[in-house]
C-alpha cells in the first residue's frame, strides 16, 4: 500500500514538472523556430502548387478549396503554437521571434486572400495571392536555412 | 475457363484491396520526407504479410476454423483473451481511421467538411456488413480499389529518373535534415501499415466464409503471392509520386488531399477523380474488413455462431458486436481527432500488437494435429521464424521510438 | 485421430468448439463437470461440458474471473445460478470439434444469444428471423 502511494507520488511530481516547461536556451528556441518555419513552408507551398495546377485547368474547384483551407488552418495553428512558446530572456531570441512572426503573418494574410479569391472564383486575385504566398514561402525557407542549428 | 476467371478475379481483388488508409498516409508521409530510402521497410512488410496470409489461408482451408477459435484452443482462455482484447482495440482504432479516411476522400471530392459525412458513412458501412453477401462485398471494393493504379500511371507521366529512383531503393541513405530515430520510427510505421493484424483475421475468416477446402490452397496462394506484392507496388508508387513532386518543394504530407496532389499535377482532373475513387474504395473496403474482423475475433474466441454465411438471426451476438464496433468507431471519429493522427497511431499500435497476432498463427500452422500433411515445411518455418524475430524487434521498439521522436517530428 | 478411449482433457476437450448436427456452432467448452466415481472416489469422470460465463470465469482466474462470475450471477434469472450444462451423453463425436446430438436451439445454453436476438438483432429488418 505504502509502496504504491510512493510510486503515485513520484509520477505526480514528474507530471507537474513537465507541465511547467523549463526555460529554453537560445539553441532550443531557434530549433522550435526553424521547425515552425519548415512546417509553414510546407503549408504555403502546398497551396501555391494547388493554385498553379488549377491555373493550368488541371484541378477541381473542390480539391483546390480543400487544399487551400487546410493550408490556411495549418498556418494559423503554427502561428499560435509558436507564439505560446516562452522565448528565453535575451535579445537574440526576441529578434528571432519578431522576424518569424512577421514572416508567418505575411503567409497567413496571403493564404487568406487566396482562400477568399478561390471561393469567389476570382482567377486574377488568386494569381496575385498565390504569388504573394510563394514569396512568403521562400522567405520562410530562407529563414529556416539561416537559423538551422 | 471459369477457373481462370476465378483466379484472375482473386488476384485483382487482392491488388485493389491491399491498400488501406494506413498505407495511403504512411506512404505519402514517408515519400515526402524520406523519398524512397524507406522502400525496404515497405517491401519487408509486403513479404511478411505474404508469408503469414498464406499460412492463415492454409489453416482456414484445412481446419475450416477461424484464427481466434484456434488461438484459444492452442493458447488457453487467459492468453487468448489478452490476445483478443489487444487485437480488438487496435482493430477498432484502425476501423475509426478507415471511416475517417472515407469521409476525407468524400471531402476532397465535394469540399464539404468531412465530419458531416461521418454518420452517413458509418451507417452505409454497417448496412453493407449487415446485408451484402461476403463475396460481393470482397469483389466490388477490391476491383474498385484498382483505381489506385492511377498512382503508377502518374509516376510514369512524371517522367522521373528511374535509375536514381532505383538507386534510392537499393542504396538507402538518410536525408540530410532527418535523424536515425525518426527514420526507424517510420520504418516501423510502414511495416505496421503493411502487416496490419486485421488482415490475417479477415483473410482466414473469409476462407471459412467461402467454405475453402484444401483444394483451394493453391488459389489462395496465387492470390497472396501475386496479388499482395502488386498491391504493395501501389504503395511504393504513392511514395514515389510524393518523393518526386512534394519533397523537392519541402512539402510534407499531413493530409489525405496532399497524398493526391502529385497525381493531379501529373494527370489533371481525370486522374484526381480516379485517385478519389481509389481512396474511397480502399478505405471503404478496409472499413468493412476491420468491422467484420472485430466480430469474427470475439465470436470465434467465445464459440458463438458467426459469419455472413448464415442468416443474421442465427448469429445475433456476432452481428451485435459488429454493430457496437461501428458505433464505437463512428464515435471516435466524431471526437474530431484528426483522422490522419488516428491513422498514424493505429499503424504504430498495430506494429506493437503484431507478435500477438502472428505467433499463434505460426504455432497452429506448425501443428500436425490440426494441419495434417499441410503443416509448415522447412522453408515456410524458416521464413515464419525470421519474420517473427523482425516483428518482435519492431513491436518492442515502436513505443519508445514514438515517445522519443514525439510521433515522428 | 487418437485412441478414442484416452483423452487428454486439456488437449482434446477444454476450449474446443461444440458443433450441432447441422454444423452450427454452439459454444466453446468453457469448463468440464467432473464427478467422482461411485466405486472409487479418487477416479473422476467427465459427466458434462460446461458452457457460459459462469463456467469460463473461474478459468480466467484472478480479479477478472471473479468479476465475470459476479456479473453473470447478477444477470441470471435463477436463484442459484449454475453454469450451463451439456451432458456427456449428448456428445456424439470428439474430433477437431465436439459434435453433439441435439440441435443448437434445443440445447438452450445460449441465453445471451436469445436475448440479443430478441431485443436487438431480430428487430432490424433483414435479419431473416
Amino acid at each position: 500500500m505504502r509502496a504504491r502511494g510512493r510510486v503515485v507520488g513520484i509520477l505526480a511530481a514528474m507530471l507537474l514538472t513537465a507541465c511547467v516547461a523549463p526555460a529554453l536556451s537560445y539553441e532550443g528556441y531557434a530549433q522550435q523556430a526553424t521547425m515552425t518555419a519548415a512546417d509553414a513552408v510546407s503549408a504555403a507551398r502546398t497551396a501555391v502548387l494547388a493554385t498553379r495546377t488549377d491555373e493550368q485547368g488541371r484541378m477541381t474547384g473542390a480539391a483546390l478549396l480543400v487544399l487551400v483551407q487546410e493550408s490556411e488552418a495549418a498556418l494559423g495553428t503554427l502561428g499560435s503554437t509558436f507564439d505560446s512558446v516562452q522565448p528565453p530572456d535575451d535579445g537574440r531570441s526576441d529578434a528571432l521571434r519578431r522576424e518569424l512572426d512577421g514572416l508567418l503573418q505575411d503567409a497567413q494574410s496571403a493564404v487568406q486572400d487566396l482562400r477568399i479569391a478561390a471561393r469567389r472564383g476570382d482567377d486574377a486575385a488568386m494569381s496575385l495571392a498565390a504569388a504573394a504566398l510563394a514569396t512568403a514561402g521562400d522567405a520562410l525557407a530562407d529563414f529556416e536555412e539561416l537559423h538551422q542549428p | 475457363m471459369s477457373r481462370l476467371f476465378a483466379v484472375a478475379l482473386g488476384i485483382l481483388t487482392a491488388i485493389g484491396g491491399f491498400v488501406d488508409i494506413g498505407d495511403l498516409v504512411a506512404s505519402g508521409v514517408v515519400g515526402s520526407r524520406f523519398g524512397l530510402s524507406l522502400a525496404w521497410a515497405t517491401i519487408l512488410g509486403i513479404i511478411g504479410i505474404c508469408v503469414f496470409a498464406e499460412m492463415s489461408g492454409r489453416v482456414a482451408a484445412v481446419t475450416s476454423r477461424g484464427t481466434f477459435d484456434l488461438v484459444r484452443e492452442r493458447l488457453g482462455p487467459r492468453a487468448g483473451l489478452l490476445n483478443l482484447s489487444a487485437s480488438a482495440l487496435v482493430t477498432l482504432l484502425t476501423f475509426a481511421a478507415e471511416l475517417g479516411g472515407i469521409a476525407l476522400a468524400i471531402e476532397l471530392a465535394t469540399s464539404v467538411h468531412y465530419l458531416l459525412f461521418v454518420p452517413t458513412v458509418g451507417a452505409a458501412v454497417w448496412l453493407i456488413m449487415w446485408r451484402v453477401r461476403f463475396s460481393v462485398l470482397e469483389n466490388v471494393f477490391g476491383l474498385l480499389g484498382l483505381a489506385l493504379v492511377v498512382f503508377a500511371v502518374a509516376l510514369w507521366q512524371l517522367g522521373p529518373d528511374w535509375g536514381a529512383l532505383l538507386n534510392e531503393v537499393v542504396q538507402p541513405s538518410l536525408p540530410s535534415d532527418e535523424g536515425y530515430p525518426v527514420y526507424f520510427y517510420y520504418a516501423i510505421a510502414l511495416f505496421g501499415a503493411a502487416m496490419t493484424p486485421y488482415e490475417v483475421f479477415f483473410f482466414s475468416s473469409g476462407g471459412v466464409e467461402e467454405r475453402w477446402t484444401p483444394k483451394d490452397i493453391l488459389t489462395s496462394r496465387i492470390n497472396v503471392f501475386v496479388g499482395f506484392p502488386l498491391g504493395g507496388l501501389l504503395s511504393l508508387a504513392i511514395a514515389a509520386c510524393a518523393a518526386i513532386v512534394l519533397m523537392p518543394q519541402g512539402i510534407v504530407v499531413d493530409s489525405l488531399a496532399q497524398v493526391a496532389l502529385p497525381v493531379v499535377v501529373a494527370g489533371g482532373k481525370l486522374a484526381l477523380a480516379a485517385a478519389i475513387l481509389g481512396f474511397v474504395a480502399a478505405t471503404f473496403g478496409a472499413a468493412l474488413e476491420t468491422g467484420l474482423s472485430i466480430g469474427y475475433s470475439a465470436a470465434q474466441y467465445f464459440g458463438w455462431q458467426w459469419g455472413k454465411y448464415v442468416r443474421p438471426y442465427k448469429a445475433a451476438r456476432f452481428h451485435a458486436v459488429v454493430l457496437l464496433s461501428t458505433i464505437a468507431a463512428v464515435t471516435i471519429v466524431l471526437t474530431t481527432l484528426d483522422p490522419i493522427q488516428v491513422t498514424e497511431y493505429s499503424i504504430v499500435f498495430s506494429a506493437v500488437a503484431l507478435p500477438l497476432t502472428y505467433l499463434p498463427i505460426l504455432l497452429i500452422a506448425n501443428d500436425g494435429e490440426y494441419m495434417g500433411e499441410h503443416v509448415n515445411g522447412r522453408v515456410g518455418n524458416a521464413l515464419g521464424v525470421t519474420f517473427l524475430g523482425i516483428i518482435m524487434v519492431a513491436s518492442i521498439a515502436a513505443i519508445p521510438l514514438m515517445i522519443y521522436t514525439k510521433a515522428g517530428q | 485421430m487418437t485412441d478414442p478411449s484416452r483423452y487428454d482433457l486439456q488437449l482434446h476437450l477444454l476450449d474446443r468448439q461444440i458443433v450441432d448436427p447441422d454444423g452450427e456452432l454452439v459454444a466453446k467448452v468453457d469448463d468440464l463437470e467432473l464427478t467422482p466415481s461411485r466405486d472409487d472416489p479418487r477416479t473422476l469422470y467427465v459427466t458434462a461440458l460446461l458452457v457460459g460465463p459462469l463456467a469460463l470465469g473461474p478459468r480466467l482466474r484472478g480479479r477478472l474471473g471473479r468479476w465475470v462470475v459476479a456479473i453473470a450471477r447478477r444477470l441470471s434469472d435463477d436463484a442459484q445460478p449454475a453454469p450451463h450444462r451439456i451432458d456427456m451423453a449428448l456428445v456424439q463425436e470428439i474430433g477437431s470439434a465436439i459434435t453433439v446430438s441435439r440441435r443448437r436451439t434445443d440445447l438452450a445454453v445460449e441465453p445471451l444469444e436469445r436475448w440479443v436476438g430478441d431485443h436487438v438483432v431480430n428487430r432490424i429488418p433483414g435479419s431473416g428471423a
